[in-house]
């Protein structure tokens, strides 16, 4: 005997936009990375360190820190001007 | 007839193989679901005159498209009637705005998820409970609607608890959390018409609330009523002093709307005091770094710590049973502003 089936569609919607992948900045020396800050302190340590790393070990030329609104995405244009203006940049971390 | 893109799953015609498939995929809250066939899901695009690929909103955190057709889905899945849709596609829009922040709502490790209260003709011709219990089971549209927009923001948005979503311990109003306000009962203009829309429009507003506060304040006096809600309200540990930021909620009943309006106070007068009286001085905080830095983190002690930038930010709407005893307070997540969709 079959057994009887019922059809049900996917209520998933994955984002299908193209994943734009760019160049890795490659070695450090001279650049200026960009540090976006959310103000969570344990955030603002472990970027303080990043930036004594860079510097000493890597010769980075500039580390420059955005302010940006706690649990919030970037305001509308910082993140262009970040690429503007830096090399590359922090914009994250899972801490 | 336009043609549903979704992909299709079958599986055994069976109300247990049916949940336990969705389950397993993830698709749901950890409660059933109503199977989403084809011809339920075209019902519901039907009762709002969309077509399957419309698109809606975009939804944080993984920008997930809600077209119609996705969203009438998790509109079958919740088990909304078909006539509810153009609530749940207004709510979307409503969460969807930048100003309600719905990337941070969805991904935070605060337990906020979106509270919709819906105005206008719409609540009686929907059957929406403005009443006693309204905050509580009973009543499908209350239930099914405010769920739809929670199965929207888990399946659309990619947001799925402890993986994405980070709330360390959720709340019960992130499975659905939908009223509608007692205008009928309001001694004021309705909230929607407070901000600009006409009574005879309906429409849906989501604030973005942590859970809700009970306050007892079953006094006579609207200066004792505030005092009382105010020491409720006034909870240092609440993100809306964090940033001093966000739209506090507060849910009269009747009764107590009443009482104040019958003393000459309106929503602006009791807006004012409770700010006045939620202030906390930085001193009854401790001192110590906290991981996320406050806004109030260099204030000297004797300094107030707000809970909201300014009192016209407190939101106040009426409903639930008659009786001025207890009043509902809605915390607010902080860095959000509460946004409202017309039906």
């Amino acid at each position: 005997m079959r057994t009887r089936t019922i059809e049900y569609l996917d209520p998933v919607s994955p984002n299908t936009d193209e994943k734009l992948y760019v160049p890795a900045v490659g070695a450090l020396k001279d650049k200026r990375i960009g540090f976006l800050s959310n103000g969570w302190a344990s955030y603002n340590a472990m970027g303080a360190k990043i930036e004594q790393v860079f510097r000493e070990h890597h010769g980075m030329k500039e580390m420059r820190t955005y302010k940006i609104p706690t649990s919030c995405a970037p305001p509308e244009g910082l993140l262009e001007q970040v690429a503007a203006e830096c090399d590359a940049a922090i914009v994250g971390m899972a801490n | 007839m336009s043609k549903l893109s979704s992909a299709r799953y079958t599986v055994a015609d069976d109300c247990g193989a049916v949940f336990a498939d969705m389950y397993a995929r993830g698709f749901t809250d950890g409660l059933p679901v109503i199977p989403p066939t084809q011809t339920a899901v075209r019902a519901m695009l039907d009762a709002a005159q969309l077509k399957p690929d419309e698109l809606i909103a975009v939804v944080p955190p993984e920008r997930g498209p809600a077209s119609a057709e996705k969203i009438a889905i998790n509109a079958v899945m919740a088990g909304c009637l078909p006539e509810y849709f153009p609530v749940v596609v207004a709510a979307m829009r409503a969460v969807c705005e930048p100003k309600f922040n719905l990337l941070g709502v969805q991904t935070t490790t605060n337990p906020v998820g979106p509270v919709l209260i819906v105005n206008g003709p719409i609540r009686k011709a929907l059957d929406i409970n403005c009443g006693r219990g309204c905050l509580g089971p009973g009543t499908r549209a209350n239930a099914t609607i405010g769920r739809a927009l929670r199965l929207c923001l888990l399946n659309i948005g990619g947001c799925p608890p402890g993986e994405v979503d980070k709330a360390i311990h959720g709340m019960p109003g992130k499975f659905s959390f939908c009223f509608g306000e007692f205008e009928e009962q309001s001694p004021w203009p309705p909230f929607h018409a407070d901000n600009g829309f006409a009574r005879e429009q309906s429409t849906v507003t989501a604030v973005a609330g942590q859970g809700t506060q009970n306050i007892y304040a079953a006094f006579h006096d609207p200066a004792d009523i505030v005092t009382m809600l105010a020491h409720g309200m006034a909870v240092a540990g609440n993100n809306g002093y964090l940033r001093a930021l966000g739209n506090p909620l507060v849910i009269l009943s009747p009764g107590h709307a009443k009482i104040f309006a019958d003393a000459g106070w309106g929503k602006p007068r009791i807006k004012q005091a409770l700010f006045e009286q939620t202030k906390i001085p930085r001193k009854r905080i401790p001192r110590a770094r906290q991981l996320s830095v406050p806004v109030y983190d260099n204030y000297a002690d004797d300094e107030l710590c707000l809970i909201c930038q300014k009192a016209e930010d407190i939101l106040i709407v009426v409903a639930g049973g008659p009786e001025a005893y207890h009043i509902t307070y809605v915390p607010n997540f902080g860095t959000t502003v509460y946004s409202m969709a017309a039906i």
